[in-house]
Protein backbone atom coordinates (compact mmCIF):
# COMPACT_ATOMS: atom_id res chain seq x y z
CA UNK A 1 0.00 0.00 0.00
CA UNK A 2 2.78 2.35 0.95
CA UNK A 3 4.49 1.62 -2.34
CA UNK A 4 1.31 2.36 -4.21
CA UNK A 5 0.90 5.60 -2.32
CA UNK A 6 4.47 6.60 -2.90
CA UNK A 7 4.12 5.81 -6.56
CA UNK A 8 0.99 7.88 -6.73
CA UNK A 9 2.65 10.74 -5.01
CA UNK A 10 5.52 10.63 -7.36
CA UNK A 11 3.17 10.63 -10.33
CA UNK A 12 1.27 13.55 -8.87
CA UNK A 13 4.50 15.43 -8.31
CA UNK A 14 5.48 14.99 -11.87
CA UNK A 15 2.08 16.07 -13.12
CA UNK A 16 2.08 19.00 -10.81
CA UNK A 17 5.44 20.24 -11.91
CA UNK A 18 4.17 20.23 -15.41
CA UNK A 19 1.09 22.36 -14.56
CA UNK A 20 2.66 24.93 -12.21
CA UNK A 21 1.84 28.52 -13.08
CA UNK A 22 -1.57 28.34 -14.70
CA UNK A 23 -3.83 27.11 -11.94
CA UNK A 24 -3.53 30.15 -9.62
CA UNK A 25 -7.18 31.06 -10.18
CA UNK A 26 -8.50 28.21 -8.08
CA UNK A 27 -10.91 28.86 -5.22
CA UNK A 28 -8.99 30.49 -2.36
CA UNK A 29 -10.71 28.31 0.21
CA UNK A 30 -9.74 25.21 -1.73
CA UNK A 31 -6.18 26.44 -1.97
CA UNK A 32 -6.01 27.16 1.74
CA UNK A 33 -7.36 23.70 2.50
CA UNK A 34 -4.78 22.20 0.21
CA UNK A 35 -2.01 24.13 1.90
CA UNK A 36 -2.22 21.66 4.74
CA UNK A 37 0.89 22.84 6.56
CA UNK A 38 -0.19 26.48 5.99
CA UNK A 39 3.21 27.60 4.69
CA UNK A 40 1.71 29.54 1.77
CA UNK A 41 2.74 27.00 -0.89
CA UNK A 42 1.06 23.74 -1.96
CA UNK A 43 3.84 21.25 -2.47
CA UNK A 44 5.08 17.83 -1.66
CA UNK A 45 5.08 18.60 2.03
CA UNK A 46 1.31 19.00 1.95
CA UNK A 47 0.95 15.75 -0.01
CA UNK A 48 3.13 14.00 2.55
CA UNK A 49 0.97 15.22 5.42
CA UNK A 50 -2.19 13.97 3.69
CA UNK A 51 -0.60 10.70 2.77
CA UNK A 52 0.57 10.19 6.32
CA UNK A 53 -2.98 10.60 7.54
CA UNK A 54 -4.74 8.38 5.03
CA UNK A 55 -7.53 6.53 6.75
CA UNK A 56 -7.87 8.92 9.69
CA UNK A 57 -10.97 10.98 10.53
CA UNK A 58 -9.79 14.37 11.93
CA UNK A 59 -12.21 16.89 13.28
CA UNK A 60 -13.05 19.99 11.23
CA UNK A 61 -11.40 22.37 13.68
CA UNK A 62 -8.18 20.48 13.86
CA UNK A 63 -5.23 22.69 12.95
CA UNK A 64 -3.35 21.64 9.80
CA UNK A 65 -6.28 19.47 8.90
CA UNK A 66 -5.35 16.85 6.23
CA UNK A 67 -9.05 16.30 5.39
CA UNK A 68 -8.71 18.70 2.51
CA UNK A 69 -12.15 18.21 0.96
CA UNK A 70 -13.78 18.20 4.39
CA UNK A 71 -15.69 14.91 3.91
CA UNK A 72 -14.60 13.62 7.34
CA UNK A 73 -12.06 11.05 6.14
CA UNK A 74 -8.53 11.40 4.82
CA UNK A 75 -8.29 9.33 1.66
CA UNK A 76 -7.16 9.32 -1.91
CA UNK A 77 -9.56 12.12 -2.77
CA UNK A 78 -7.68 14.45 -0.46
CA UNK A 79 -4.40 13.39 -2.04
CA UNK A 80 -5.85 14.07 -5.48
CA UNK A 81 -7.12 17.52 -4.34
CA UNK A 82 -3.70 18.55 -3.07
CA UNK A 83 -1.94 17.10 -6.06
CA UNK A 84 -4.15 19.10 -8.40
CA UNK A 85 -2.87 22.32 -6.81
CA UNK A 86 0.75 21.44 -6.37
CA UNK A 87 3.00 24.39 -6.92
CA UNK A 88 0.36 27.01 -6.25
CA UNK A 89 0.89 29.75 -3.75
CA UNK A 90 -1.80 30.60 -1.20
CA UNK A 91 -2.26 34.28 -0.28
CA UNK A 92 -2.19 35.03 3.48
CA UNK A 93 -5.62 35.79 5.15
CA UNK A 94 -6.85 39.38 5.65
CA UNK A 95 -6.05 40.38 9.19
CA UNK A 96 -7.82 42.74 11.60
CA UNK A 97 -5.64 45.70 12.53
CA UNK A 98 -7.58 48.12 14.70
CA UNK A 99 -11.01 49.44 15.65
CA UNK A 100 -12.22 52.87 16.60
CA UNK A 101 -13.71 53.30 19.19
CA UNK A 102 -11.29 50.91 20.79
CA UNK A 103 -12.50 47.60 22.04
CA UNK A 104 -13.90 47.79 25.55
CA UNK A 105 -15.11 51.39 25.28
CA UNK A 106 -18.56 52.72 26.06
CA UNK A 107 -20.35 53.83 22.91
CA UNK A 108 -23.69 55.43 22.18
CA UNK A 109 -26.36 53.34 20.55
CA UNK A 110 -26.02 55.20 17.30
CA UNK A 111 -22.23 55.10 17.26
CA UNK A 112 -20.13 54.51 14.16
CA UNK A 113 -17.38 51.90 14.52
CA UNK A 114 -14.48 51.97 12.09
CA UNK A 115 -12.49 48.76 11.63
CA UNK A 116 -9.15 48.75 9.87
CA UNK A 117 -7.67 45.63 8.13
CA UNK A 118 -4.23 45.03 6.68
CA UNK A 119 -5.79 44.36 3.34
CA UNK A 120 -9.19 44.91 1.82
CA UNK A 121 -11.45 42.24 3.25
CA UNK A 122 -14.00 40.35 1.18
CA UNK A 123 -17.49 39.28 2.07
CA UNK A 124 -17.64 41.36 5.23
CA UNK A 125 -20.62 40.63 7.43
CA UNK A 126 -21.56 42.00 10.92
CA UNK A 127 -23.98 40.73 13.53
CA UNK A 128 -25.38 44.22 14.19
CA UNK A 129 -25.49 47.48 12.32
CA UNK A 130 -24.64 48.10 8.72
CA UNK A 131 -21.10 47.52 7.35
CA UNK A 132 -19.63 49.45 4.46
CA UNK A 133 -16.24 48.44 3.12
CA UNK A 134 -13.94 50.90 1.43
CA UNK A 135 -10.51 49.44 0.72
CA UNK A 136 -9.03 48.39 4.05
CA UNK A 137 -11.69 50.20 6.10
CA UNK A 138 -15.02 48.84 7.21
CA UNK A 139 -17.44 51.37 8.67
CA UNK A 140 -20.19 49.90 10.83
CA UNK A 141 -23.08 52.15 11.83
CA UNK A 142 -25.63 51.51 14.55
CA UNK A 143 -28.03 51.42 16.14
CA UNK A 144 -26.60 48.86 18.48
CA UNK A 145 -28.48 47.16 21.31
CA UNK A 146 -27.96 48.84 24.72
CA UNK A 147 -25.84 47.17 27.36
CA UNK A 148 -22.86 44.80 26.92
CA UNK A 149 -22.44 44.27 23.20
CA UNK A 150 -20.23 41.89 21.14
CA UNK A 151 -19.83 43.08 17.56
CA UNK A 152 -18.69 40.21 15.40
CA UNK A 153 -17.16 41.01 12.01
CA UNK A 154 -16.63 38.13 9.64
CA UNK A 155 -14.78 38.27 6.35
CA UNK A 156 -13.26 35.83 4.02
CA UNK A 157 -10.51 34.20 5.88
CA UNK A 158 -11.27 35.49 9.32
CA UNK A 159 -13.49 37.03 11.90
CA UNK A 160 -13.11 39.36 14.85
CA UNK A 161 -15.30 40.08 17.84
CA UNK A 162 -15.25 43.59 19.24
CA UNK A 163 -16.64 44.04 22.76
CA UNK A 164 -18.34 47.29 23.71
CA UNK A 165 -20.84 48.66 26.20
CA UNK A 166 -23.62 50.47 24.43
CA UNK A 167 -25.19 53.37 26.30
CA UNK A 168 -28.81 53.09 27.26
CA UNK A 169 -30.49 55.85 25.30
CA UNK A 170 -31.51 58.93 27.30
CA UNK A 171 -35.20 59.46 26.78
CA UNK A 172 -35.83 61.00 30.19
CA UNK A 173 -36.50 64.70 30.25
CA UNK A 174 -34.74 66.74 32.91
CA UNK A 175 -36.70 67.24 36.11
CA UNK A 176 -36.80 69.91 38.77
CA UNK A 177 -35.35 68.26 41.85
CA UNK A 178 -35.27 71.15 44.26
CA UNK A 179 -34.55 74.79 44.72
CA UNK A 180 -35.24 77.83 46.79
CA UNK A 181 -38.97 77.71 46.11
CA UNK A 182 -41.18 74.71 45.43
CA UNK A 183 -44.23 74.59 43.24
CA UNK A 184 -47.29 75.39 45.30
CA UNK A 185 -45.48 77.23 48.06
CA UNK A 186 -47.86 79.60 49.81
CA UNK A 187 -47.61 82.69 51.92
CA UNK A 188 -43.93 83.27 51.28
CA UNK A 189 -42.46 86.36 52.84
CA UNK A 190 -41.80 88.77 49.99
CA UNK A 191 -39.25 90.62 52.06
CA UNK A 192 -37.32 87.42 52.62
CA UNK A 193 -37.35 86.58 48.92
CA UNK A 194 -36.21 90.08 48.03
CA UNK A 195 -33.55 90.09 50.71
CA UNK A 196 -32.14 86.85 49.38
CA UNK A 197 -32.21 88.44 45.93
CA UNK A 198 -31.74 85.07 44.30
CA UNK A 199 -34.03 82.17 43.47
CA UNK A 200 -32.47 78.86 42.50
CA UNK A 201 -33.99 75.89 40.67
CA UNK A 202 -32.13 72.58 40.68
CA UNK A 203 -32.44 70.01 37.89
CA UNK A 204 -31.84 66.28 37.71
CA UNK A 205 -29.15 66.71 35.05
CA UNK A 206 -27.17 69.33 33.25
CA UNK A 207 -29.45 71.42 31.11
CA UNK A 208 -29.55 74.41 28.89
CA UNK A 209 -32.46 76.72 28.24
CA UNK A 210 -34.16 79.68 29.78
CA UNK A 211 -35.85 80.64 33.01
CA UNK A 212 -37.79 83.73 34.04
CA UNK A 213 -39.83 85.10 36.92
CA UNK A 214 -43.31 86.11 35.86
CA UNK A 215 -46.51 87.38 37.38
CA UNK A 216 -49.60 85.20 37.28
CA UNK A 217 -50.64 87.17 34.21
CA UNK A 218 -47.43 86.16 32.47
CA UNK A 219 -45.68 89.50 32.71
CA UNK A 220 -41.94 89.38 33.29
CA UNK A 221 -41.04 90.41 36.81
CA UNK A 222 -37.68 91.73 35.66
CA UNK A 223 -35.37 89.28 37.39
CA UNK A 224 -32.39 87.98 35.40
CA UNK A 225 -32.73 84.30 34.59
CA UNK A 226 -29.81 82.02 33.82
CA UNK A 227 -29.52 78.26 33.25
CA UNK A 228 -26.16 76.62 33.75
CA UNK A 229 -25.23 73.04 34.55
CA UNK A 230 -27.81 71.54 36.81
CA UNK A 231 -29.00 74.89 38.10
CA UNK A 232 -31.24 77.70 37.04
CA UNK A 233 -30.96 81.03 38.83
CA UNK A 234 -33.04 84.17 38.97
CA UNK A 235 -31.27 87.29 40.18
CA UNK A 236 -33.10 90.30 41.53
CA UNK A 237 -32.61 93.51 39.63
CA UNK A 238 -32.67 96.49 41.95
CA UNK A 239 -36.05 98.16 41.83
CA UNK A 240 -37.79 95.01 40.68
CA UNK A 241 -38.48 93.58 44.12
CA UNK A 242 -41.50 91.35 44.21
CA UNK A 243 -44.48 92.01 46.42
CA UNK A 244 -46.92 93.97 44.33
CA UNK A 245 -48.56 90.76 43.22
CA UNK A 246 -49.75 87.80 45.21
CA UNK A 247 -48.90 85.01 42.77
CA UNK A 248 -45.67 84.57 40.85
CA UNK A 249 -44.50 81.88 38.41
CA UNK A 250 -40.99 80.64 37.67
CA UNK A 251 -41.37 79.74 34.01
CA UNK A 252 -39.10 78.53 31.26
CA UNK A 253 -37.90 75.55 29.32
CA UNK A 254 -34.73 73.48 29.70
CA UNK A 255 -33.29 70.64 27.64
CA UNK A 256 -30.69 67.99 28.35
CA UNK A 257 -27.80 67.09 26.08
CA UNK A 258 -29.89 64.78 23.89
CA UNK A 259 -32.71 67.23 23.51
CA UNK A 260 -35.17 65.98 26.05
CA UNK A 261 -36.91 69.11 27.25
CA UNK A 262 -39.01 70.16 30.20
CA UNK A 263 -41.30 73.10 30.64
CA UNK A 264 -40.75 74.75 34.00
CA UNK A 265 -43.70 76.17 35.87
CA UNK A 266 -43.20 76.73 39.58
CA UNK A 267 -46.06 78.72 41.03
CA UNK A 268 -45.87 80.33 44.44
CA UNK A 269 -47.81 82.90 46.36
CA UNK A 270 -46.66 85.63 48.66
CA UNK A 271 -48.23 86.31 51.97
CA UNK A 272 -50.46 89.34 51.46
CA UNK A 273 -49.23 92.32 53.50
CA UNK A 274 -51.21 93.07 56.63
CA UNK A 275 -52.46 96.60 57.20
CA UNK A 276 -53.86 98.06 60.40
CA UNK A 277 -57.64 98.39 60.30
CA UNK A 278 -58.86 99.33 63.76
CA UNK A 279 -58.28 99.10 67.48
CA UNK A 280 -60.73 98.51 70.26
CA UNK A 281 -60.88 100.48 72.51
CA UNK A 282 -60.30 103.18 69.92
CA UNK A 283 -57.20 105.29 70.12
CA UNK A 284 -57.04 107.70 71.84
CA UNK A 285 -59.29 106.77 74.74
CA UNK A 286 -59.29 105.77 78.36
CA UNK A 287 -58.83 102.16 79.27
CA UNK A 288 -58.62 100.20 82.46
CA UNK A 289 -55.21 98.93 83.45
CA UNK A 290 -56.41 95.37 82.98
CA UNK A 291 -58.26 95.97 79.72
CA UNK A 292 -57.56 93.94 76.59
CA UNK A 293 -56.83 95.94 73.47
CA UNK A 294 -57.97 94.23 70.28
CA UNK A 295 -56.27 95.27 67.07
CA UNK A 296 -57.71 94.18 63.73
CA UNK A 297 -55.78 93.89 60.44
CA UNK A 298 -56.99 93.33 56.90
CA UNK A 299 -54.77 90.25 56.61
CA UNK A 300 -53.11 88.04 59.21
CA UNK A 301 -50.03 89.90 60.45
CA UNK A 302 -46.66 88.20 60.96
CA UNK A 303 -44.02 88.71 63.63
CA UNK A 304 -46.20 90.87 65.82
CA UNK A 305 -44.43 92.62 68.68
CA UNK A 306 -45.73 95.22 71.07
CA UNK A 307 -43.96 97.79 73.20
CA UNK A 308 -46.17 96.97 76.17
CA UNK A 309 -48.25 93.98 77.20
CA UNK A 310 -48.55 90.51 75.75
CA UNK A 311 -49.73 90.07 72.16
CA UNK A 312 -51.65 87.04 70.96
CA UNK A 313 -52.35 86.79 67.25
CA UNK A 314 -55.32 84.84 65.96
CA UNK A 315 -55.98 85.23 62.26
CA UNK A 316 -56.45 88.91 61.54
CA UNK A 317 -56.79 89.84 65.21
CA UNK A 318 -54.15 90.67 67.77
CA UNK A 319 -55.15 90.84 71.41
CA UNK A 320 -52.86 92.80 73.69
CA UNK A 321 -53.31 92.20 77.37
CA UNK A 322 -51.93 94.15 80.31
CA UNK A 323 -51.82 94.89 83.05
CA UNK A 324 -50.85 98.36 81.94
CA UNK A 325 -49.40 101.03 84.14
CA UNK A 326 -51.87 103.72 85.16
CA UNK A 327 -51.40 106.95 83.28
CA UNK A 328 -50.58 107.84 79.68
CA UNK A 329 -49.98 104.72 77.60
CA UNK A 330 -48.22 104.75 74.23
CA UNK A 331 -48.60 101.31 72.70
CA UNK A 332 -46.48 100.59 69.62
CA UNK A 333 -47.33 97.55 67.54
CA UNK A 334 -44.73 96.35 65.06
CA UNK A 335 -45.39 93.59 62.56
CA UNK A 336 -43.72 92.32 59.41
CA UNK A 337 -45.43 94.86 57.20
CA UNK A 338 -45.76 97.94 59.33
CA UNK A 339 -45.96 99.79 62.61
CA UNK A 340 -48.84 101.44 64.45
CA UNK A 341 -48.91 103.56 67.57
CA UNK A 342 -51.97 103.67 69.81
CA UNK A 343 -52.47 106.19 72.60
CA UNK A 344 -54.46 105.51 75.74
CA UNK A 345 -54.78 106.65 79.27
CA UNK A 346 -54.87 103.71 81.60
CA UNK A 347 -56.71 103.98 84.86
CA UNK A 348 -57.44 101.72 87.77
CA UNK A 349 -60.73 100.03 87.09
CA UNK A 350 -63.86 101.30 88.79
CA UNK A 351 -65.29 98.46 90.83
CA UNK A 352 -67.48 100.53 93.06
CA UNK A 353 -71.21 100.60 92.52
CA UNK A 354 -73.01 103.95 92.37
CA UNK A 355 -74.24 105.26 95.69
CA UNK A 356 -77.23 107.38 96.61
CA UNK A 357 -76.06 110.65 98.08
CA UNK A 358 -79.44 112.24 98.67
CA UNK A 359 -83.11 111.68 98.03
CA UNK A 360 -86.42 113.48 98.45
CA UNK A 361 -87.39 110.62 100.72
CA UNK A 362 -85.12 108.19 102.49
CA UNK A 363 -85.36 104.50 102.87
CA UNK A 364 -87.44 103.73 105.95
CA UNK A 365 -89.13 107.12 106.16
CA UNK A 366 -92.56 106.97 107.82
CA UNK A 367 -95.39 109.40 108.12
CA UNK A 368 -94.29 111.11 104.96
CA UNK A 369 -96.79 113.78 104.10
CA UNK A 370 -97.96 112.78 100.65
CA UNK A 371 -98.80 116.38 99.89
CA UNK A 372 -95.18 117.32 100.46
CA UNK A 373 -94.40 115.14 97.46
CA UNK A 374 -97.56 115.69 95.45
CA UNK A 375 -97.30 119.42 95.59
CA UNK A 376 -93.90 119.74 93.86
CA UNK A 377 -94.86 116.66 91.84
CA UNK A 378 -91.27 115.49 91.79
CA UNK A 379 -89.15 113.05 93.73
CA UNK A 380 -85.39 113.17 93.21
CA UNK A 381 -82.65 110.65 93.94
CA UNK A 382 -79.05 111.87 93.57
CA UNK A 383 -76.08 109.54 92.97
CA UNK A 384 -72.37 109.99 93.56
CA UNK A 385 -71.54 109.46 89.88
CA UNK A 386 -73.10 109.54 86.48
CA UNK A 387 -75.37 106.61 85.97
CA UNK A 388 -77.76 105.07 83.48
CA UNK A 389 -80.67 102.82 84.20
CA UNK A 390 -84.25 103.03 85.27
CA UNK A 391 -86.28 104.26 88.21
CA UNK A 392 -89.93 103.82 89.08
CA UNK A 393 -92.33 104.45 91.93
CA UNK A 394 -94.15 101.36 93.05
CA UNK A 395 -96.43 100.27 95.85
CA UNK A 396 -95.23 97.64 98.28
CA UNK A 397 -97.21 95.13 96.22
CA UNK A 398 -95.09 95.96 93.20
CA UNK A 399 -97.76 97.92 91.36
CA UNK A 400 -96.47 100.90 89.44
CA UNK A 401 -97.64 104.12 91.00
CA UNK A 402 -97.70 105.82 87.63
CA UNK A 403 -95.00 108.43 88.14
CA UNK A 404 -92.60 109.01 85.24
CA UNK A 405 -89.11 107.80 86.05
CA UNK A 406 -85.97 109.14 84.35
CA UNK A 407 -82.25 108.75 84.89
CA UNK A 408 -79.96 111.48 83.64
CA UNK A 409 -76.44 112.26 84.74
CA UNK A 410 -76.15 111.83 88.47
CA UNK A 411 -79.86 112.19 89.10
CA UNK A 412 -82.93 110.03 89.00
CA UNK A 413 -86.31 111.78 88.96
CA UNK A 414 -89.89 110.69 89.38
CA UNK A 415 -92.44 113.07 87.91
CA UNK A 416 -96.04 113.07 89.06
CA UNK A 417 -98.61 112.28 86.44
CA UNK A 418 -101.88 114.08 87.13
CA UNK A 419 -104.30 111.81 88.91
CA UNK A 420 -101.49 109.63 90.26
CA UNK A 421 -100.91 111.58 93.47
CA UNK A 422 -99.55 109.71 96.45
CA UNK A 423 -102.15 108.56 98.96
CA UNK A 424 -102.02 108.50 102.72
CA UNK A 425 -100.76 105.58 104.72
CA UNK A 426 -99.34 103.70 101.78
CA UNK A 427 -95.92 102.11 101.60
CA UNK A 428 -94.17 103.11 98.39
CA UNK A 429 -90.93 101.88 96.93
CA UNK A 430 -88.61 103.85 94.70
CA UNK A 431 -87.32 100.92 92.69
CA UNK A 432 -84.99 100.45 89.76
CA UNK A 433 -81.43 99.79 88.83
CA UNK A 434 -78.63 102.13 87.85
CA UNK A 435 -75.16 101.40 86.49
CA UNK A 436 -72.03 103.49 86.16
CA UNK A 437 -69.80 103.64 83.09
CA UNK A 438 -67.78 100.68 84.31
CA UNK A 439 -70.91 98.59 84.60
CA UNK A 440 -71.09 98.59 88.33
CA UNK A 441 -74.75 98.57 89.25
CA UNK A 442 -76.93 99.38 92.21
CA UNK A 443 -80.46 98.24 92.83
CA UNK A 444 -82.77 100.98 94.06
CA UNK A 445 -85.06 100.08 96.92
CA UNK A 446 -86.14 103.15 98.86
CA UNK A 447 -89.18 102.28 100.94
CA UNK A 448 -91.25 105.00 102.58
CA UNK A 449 -94.67 105.17 104.04
CA UNK A 450 -97.00 108.13 103.76
CA UNK A 451 -98.69 109.55 106.79
CA UNK A 452 -102.25 108.91 107.77
CA UNK A 453 -104.89 111.34 106.65
CA UNK A 454 -105.03 112.75 110.14
CA UNK A 455 -102.48 113.06 112.80
CA UNK A 456 -104.66 111.48 115.42
CA UNK A 457 -104.29 114.58 117.57
CA UNK A 458 -107.27 116.83 118.00
CA UNK A 459 -106.70 120.25 116.60
CA UNK A 460 -108.28 123.57 117.46
CA UNK A 461 -110.66 125.34 115.16
CA UNK A 462 -111.64 128.99 115.13
CA UNK A 463 -114.12 130.95 113.10
CA UNK A 464 -111.26 131.79 110.74
CA UNK A 465 -110.24 128.21 110.16
CA UNK A 466 -113.58 126.51 110.46
CA UNK A 467 -114.31 126.38 106.78
CA UNK A 468 -110.93 125.16 105.70
CA UNK A 469 -110.33 122.68 108.47
CA UNK A 470 -113.82 121.37 108.94
CA UNK A 471 -116.08 122.03 106.04
CA UNK A 472 -113.36 121.52 103.42
CA UNK A 473 -111.74 118.56 105.11
CA UNK A 474 -111.31 115.49 103.02
CA UNK A 475 -112.09 113.36 106.01
CA UNK A 476 -115.04 113.49 108.35
CA UNK A 477 -114.47 115.77 111.32
CA UNK A 478 -115.83 115.30 114.80
CA UNK A 479 -116.09 118.82 116.18
CA UNK A 480 -116.25 119.01 119.98
CA UNK A 481 -117.59 122.18 121.42
CA UNK A 482 -115.65 123.03 124.55
CA UNK A 483 -115.62 125.81 126.99
CA UNK A 484 -112.21 127.29 127.83
CA UNK A 485 -110.04 124.59 126.71
CA UNK B 1 -111.55 117.95 125.93
CA UNK B 2 -112.37 114.67 127.51
CA UNK B 3 -109.58 112.06 127.51
CA UNK B 4 -111.86 109.62 125.69
CA UNK B 5 -112.12 112.03 122.80
CA UNK B 6 -108.38 112.23 122.55
CA UNK B 7 -108.22 108.43 122.54
CA UNK B 8 -110.88 108.19 119.86
CA UNK B 9 -108.96 110.70 117.79
CA UNK B 10 -105.77 108.72 118.04
CA UNK B 11 -107.31 105.33 117.45
CA UNK B 12 -109.41 106.43 114.44
CA UNK B 13 -107.12 108.86 112.77
CA UNK B 14 -107.45 107.11 109.48
CA UNK B 15 -111.21 107.39 109.57
CA UNK B 16 -111.93 110.83 110.83
CA UNK B 17 -110.31 113.82 112.44
CA UNK B 18 -111.18 115.40 115.72
CA UNK B 19 -111.25 119.12 116.25
CA UNK B 20 -112.23 121.26 119.16
CA UNK B 21 -113.97 124.61 119.07
CA UNK B 22 -113.74 126.97 122.00
CA UNK B 23 -117.15 128.54 122.14
CA UNK B 24 -115.66 131.75 123.48
CA UNK B 25 -113.80 132.29 120.25
CA UNK B 26 -116.34 131.00 117.78
CA UNK B 27 -119.22 133.31 117.69
CA UNK B 28 -119.83 133.04 113.98
CA UNK B 29 -119.65 129.29 114.04
CA UNK B 30 -122.00 129.13 116.97
CA UNK B 31 -124.44 131.29 115.12
CA UNK B 32 -124.36 128.90 112.22
CA UNK B 33 -124.22 125.72 114.28
CA UNK B 34 -125.73 126.63 117.68
CA UNK B 35 -125.57 124.30 120.72
CA UNK B 36 -127.33 124.19 124.05
CA UNK B 37 -124.69 122.61 126.24
CA UNK B 38 -121.17 121.43 126.41
CA UNK B 39 -119.87 119.04 125.55
CA UNK B 40 -121.65 118.82 122.27
CA UNK B 41 -120.29 116.91 119.29
CA UNK B 42 -121.14 117.71 115.69
CA UNK B 43 -119.93 115.48 112.89
CA UNK B 44 -119.13 117.09 109.52
CA UNK B 45 -118.50 115.29 106.30
CA UNK B 46 -118.09 116.72 102.86
CA UNK B 47 -118.96 120.19 104.20
CA UNK B 48 -122.20 119.14 105.81
CA UNK B 49 -123.33 118.34 109.29
CA UNK B 50 -124.18 114.68 109.33
CA UNK B 51 -124.81 114.17 113.07
CA UNK B 52 -124.61 115.66 116.55
CA UNK B 53 -124.49 114.35 120.10
CA UNK B 54 -124.63 116.19 123.44
CA UNK B 55 -123.57 115.35 126.94
CA UNK B 56 -120.99 113.11 128.44
CA UNK B 57 -121.05 109.91 126.43
CA UNK B 58 -118.99 106.80 127.13
CA UNK B 59 -116.16 106.18 124.68
CA UNK B 60 -117.61 103.15 122.98
CA UNK B 61 -121.04 104.70 122.63
CA UNK B 62 -119.58 107.90 121.28
CA UNK B 63 -117.53 106.05 118.70
CA UNK B 64 -120.53 104.02 117.65
CA UNK B 65 -122.56 107.16 117.18
CA UNK B 66 -119.85 108.77 115.10
CA UNK B 67 -119.35 105.76 112.85
CA UNK B 68 -123.09 105.46 112.40
CA UNK B 69 -123.34 108.88 110.76
CA UNK B 70 -120.25 109.05 108.60
CA UNK B 71 -119.86 107.41 105.30
CA UNK B 72 -116.71 105.34 105.54
CA UNK B 73 -115.11 104.43 102.23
Amino acid sequence: MRKITFLFLTTCLILTNLTVGYTQDADIDTLRASDVNADGVINILDLTRVAASIGTTPTADQPLNPDVNGDGTVNILDLTRVASHLGKTVPPPVAFVDANPAIGRQIPANATIIVIFDMSPDNVTVNAGVATTVDKTVTITGPFPPGPFDLTIAWTGGSQTLTYTVDIPDIVAPEVTGGTISDGDKDLDAEMVNTNGRIEVEFSEAVSGNIALQTAAGEDAGWIGKVEGKKGTLELVKGREIGNETTYVIAGQVSDAVGNSTDIRITFTLRPPAAFVSAHPASPSQIAVDDTITVTFDNPPEDVRTSIGDATTTGKTVKITGPFKPGPLVLTIVWADGIQTLNYTAHVPDTEAPKITSSSVNNGDKDVDPEALNLPGRIEVTFNETVTGNIALQTAAGTDAGWLGKIAGKKGTLELVRGKELSNEITYIIAGKVSDAAGNSTDLNIRFTTASKTSGIPFEVTDATFNSLVLNSEVPVLLEYVKDG
Amino acid sequence: MAPVVAQIASENRNTFAVAKLNIKNARQTLQKYPIRQTPTYIVFQDGKRVGSFAGVIPKAELLQKILSVIDVE
